[in-house]
């Protein structure tokens, strides 16, 4: 049986964030104070809520070949880490008054301190200067839920509207808690031979894990992060459902037989449900234990060095991500080669984490998880007369499409570059052109892209040009331009029909689909780029639709064959070079009931 | 004397009738001048994925191009000109003119005066593709047409990053944006 809490580093084993509205305002507050030249943040709120994923998140976006951005936790803290110009430090509560001072006391740079609320208090500073991260919000219960069981390669079909609402509650809209009793509630269903996953799974999922932790480990649902309150515990004290999903030993010795053997056990349901919860535990330990030692082997190291940034920026290191928020501004005194802004959110575009290292490509049996940000897709132009220029393109894009791009043919162009030209033309997709320029090895080096006009036709969020010259000529030095102040991006498209989880009927034949949202404001012909895919087992996602829509509202699309569909609106805006992802929706084309 | 009578009569008949009104010369509106015709429209590039297919258009409001492209099949054409004079269902030929190169290709027009032709397969069509992604001008010849010459832009980094789906060969079904999971896009 399962004895006493078993503590697992924080976030191992959970599975890539899934931007909810909480997260992306959390987030966006926390790159606004960066770009307004914020030397201090706090970032507070109740375990499991995300604190340290977001943490990740931000040096993602803050990651710059340019200055140096250090992560790491608080029994990682020297005063050496006061010298990064960065400074994110994780469990920053558990830090000695001393060191706060210290910290307080830097008046140059950037410092995000992630810990429980009474950070705040301890810090003395200003509420301006604290980011809470709060909870799901109830609306983004459903896509959230979707989104965990896609990733979990869970069917959603099998969660009613009824069974995602008890998750909400039971979890207390507590993201960690909430992607454990996804599973645990499959469990419970599968172990009592039934397809749907009932209300009543869930609430014996949860039951269990009181059992084993105690009433007192679920959080107030309503509560939410209080600011100093009951949800103030030491790292030991930990909700205790970390212990049914901590990492067990691959081989566990057989659990030892109740006194009273399996009839004992079978007579009491209080005993049965124990064994429920040692079996519970010992499969969701194991998978989660799995999916932390993946991320454990995609984590970047957590000090930032110039060498560290360098092995993340490759694909094969990229970690969590979430949608295209903010982008802030340059830091002060600080610019790329170029002059453009540094800090891009890199999250925007790149692949999702459970598919970046080519190494983990393909698990059988796994659906392919939906990407946060733009898809990447990668064009080569080479002169069209230059002798040699398109067998250098070529190899080019194989290398590229070795390390996971997706890059397309190379494209001969009459008015090539003199010198290599890296382009991206949407501020979130300046990380993937570092990339990259990274991957492109001496053909690229000192190619610093370069965020290029869109021209006459917009292009596709994630679109990256790289132009050829004739001959291997050696990249241009540009001196730094100019600082700009980064535009605020558009506000991402609320999905509006079909609803979450919607079942069309499927009557053979091809038939058409009217997809609506709304965005803030007057809505453009041209605001909006719609993603539809289906994601298959073996083929990956299959593009279904994928064009700016022809109205800012709605989109007509045809669907010719039954199946599960993810879609989303990338709202984009011209002026800004910017856009937002939405999260993804999904709905089901069915065979009509005979 | 008789007759001199009948004549007088006919006269004195002939005087009563009302005078007829004085001719005046027909009063018309000014014709409206003729609509010039375009001899040239520029159109503007579209691109998308839908059902699996590639499409991209380059529309003007006097002439569209539409442009579908399946993987490993020929890319297929289709012009329309409302409000212009096509043919229905005669010959026409696709003549294009751009940097990449000139050519032709044969075509028809349907019932609904919308013509279309296909590009040849492989290669060549490829080759094509990629001329009119470049930009140039098209024209539609044959008897009976009169529609303007549609001038294509440089369809930019959007019409290449289109083409990497309109030329994926026929195994990868699933555009190269979507291989496989480890794809970005």
């Amino acid at each position: 049986m399962v004895a006493g809490p078993i503590t697992i580093p924080p976030g191992a084993g959970s599975a890539p964030p899934v931007p909810h509205a909480a997260w992306t305002a959390a987030r966006r507050e926390i790159l606004a104070g960066f770009a307004a030249g914020e030397h201090l943040l706090a970032l507070v709120g109740p375990p499991g809520v995300g604190k340290s994923r977001l943490l990740r998140e931000i040096e993602e976006a803050l990651r710059s070949p340019d200055f140096q951005v250090d992560r790491l936790e608080c029994v990682e803290w020297t005063e050496a880490a006061l010298a990064a110009q960065v400074l994110l430090i994780d469990e920053a509560d558990r830090l000695d008054d001393a060191a706060l001072e210290q910290l307080l006391s830097r008046d140059t740079g950037f410092a995000v301190l992630a810990g429980l609320p009474v950070l705040a208090a301890r810090l003395g500073i200003p509420p301006d200067q604290v980011v809470e991260l709060r909870p799901l919000q109830p609306a983004d219960i459903p896509a959230y839920v979707a989104a965990r069981t896609a990733g979990m390669g869970l069917e959603q079909e099998r969660l009613t509207q009824e069974s995602v609402a008890a998750l909400a509650d039971a979890s207390g809209r507590i993201p960690r808690l909430l992607n454990l009793l996804i599973g645990s509630s499959f469990l419970m269903a599968d172990m009592a031979g039934s397809r749907a996953v009932s209300p009543e799974h869930v609430r014996e999922a949860a039951a269990l894990r009181m059992d084993m932790a105690g009433a007192d480990a679920i959080p107030d649902a309503a509560a939410g992060p209080e600011p100093g309150g009951s949800v103030e515990q030491a790292p030991a004290e930990k909700p205790v459902l970390e212990a049914a999903a901590a990492p067990l030993p691959p081989d566990p010795p057989p659990a030892a037989p109740e006194p009273g053997g399996a009839e004992a056990v079978a007579a009491s349901p209080r005993s049965h449900r124990r064994l429920l919860a040692a079996v519970a535990a010992v499969v969701i330990g194991g998978g989660i234990a799995w999916v932390g030692l993946q991320g454990q082997v995609e984590r970047p190291a957590p000090a930032g060095s110039r060498a560290n940034q360098t092995q993340a920026a490759t694909l094969g290191s990229s970690t969590e991500r979430s949608g295209a928020e903010a982008a802030p501004a340059p830091p002060r005194g600080d610019a790329t080669p170029d002059g453009e802004a540094v800090s891009m959110p890199v999250g925007a575009s790149e692949a999702p984490a459970a598919v970046a290292d080519g190494a983990g490509r393909g698990e059988a049996g796994t659906v392919p998880a939906l990407p946060a940000g733009a898809m990447v897709r990668v064009v080569v132009t080479y002169p069209r007369a230059a002798p040699g220029a398109a067998q250098r393109a070529a190899a080019l894009s194989s290398e590229l499409g070795r390390a996971g791009l997706a890059v397309g043919v190379p494209f001969p162009i009459a008015n090539a570059p003199a010198r290599p030209v890296l382009s991206y033309f949407f501020r979130e997709d300046r990380a993937a052109a570092l990339r990259i320029q990274h991957l492109g090895g001496a053909e690229l080096v000192g190619a610093a892209p370069r965020l290029s006009p869109a021209g006459a036709t917009l292009p596709r969020p994630g679109t990256v040009e790289l132009g050829l010259p004739g001959t291997a000529a050696a990249p241009e030095s540009r001196p730094p331009a100019a600082q700009e102040a980064v535009p605020a991006g558009p506000e991402p498209a609320i999905l509006t029909g079909p609803a979450e989880g919607a079942v069309i009927r499927w009557d053979g034949g091809a038939r058409s689909l009217t997809l609506s949202w709304s965005v803030p404001g007057e809505a453009r012909p041209d605001c909006c780029f719609v993603e539809v895919v289906m994601p298959g087992e073996e083929s990956g996602l299959r593009e279904v639709f994928a064009a700016y829509a022809e109205a800012g509202d709605r989109q007509q699309i045809g669907i010719d064959r039954p199946g599960r569909y993810a879609w989303r609106v990338l709202t984009v805006s011209r002026a800004s070079s910017r856009y937002t992802a939405s999260a993804w929706r999904h709905f089901t084309v069915g065979e009509a009931a005979p | 004397m008789t007759r001199a009578w009948s004549l007088l009569l006919l006269l004195g008949v002939a005087a009563c009738q009302a005078a007829p009104a004085p001719v005046r010369p027909v009063s018309r509106a000014p014709a409206r001048p003729a609509q010039a015709v375009p001899s040239e429209v520029e159109g503007a590039w579209s691109f998308g994925i839908a059902g699996g297919r590639c499409t991209a258009r380059v529309a003007h409001r006097d002439m569209t191009l539409g442009i579908t492209a399946s993987a490993g099949q020929p890319a297929n054409l289709s012009v329309t000109a409302p409000g212009r004079s096509l043919p229905a269902g005669r010959p026409v030929r696709l003549a294009f003119r751009g940097d990449g190169g000139s050519w032709e290709l044969p075509g028809r027009t349907n019932g609904r005066r919308v013509a279309s032709a296909s590009l040849p397969p492989g290669e060549a069509g490829h080759g094509r593709l990629r001329d009119l992604l470049g930009g140039g001008t098209l024209r539609l010849r044959g008897a009976g047409v009169s529609a303007p010459a549609l001038v294509l832009p440089d369809s930019g980094v959007s019409g290449r990053d289109w083409y990497a789906c309109a030329a994926r060969p026929a195994e990868s079904a699933p555009p190269p944006a979507a291989r496989e999971p480890g794809d970005e896009s």
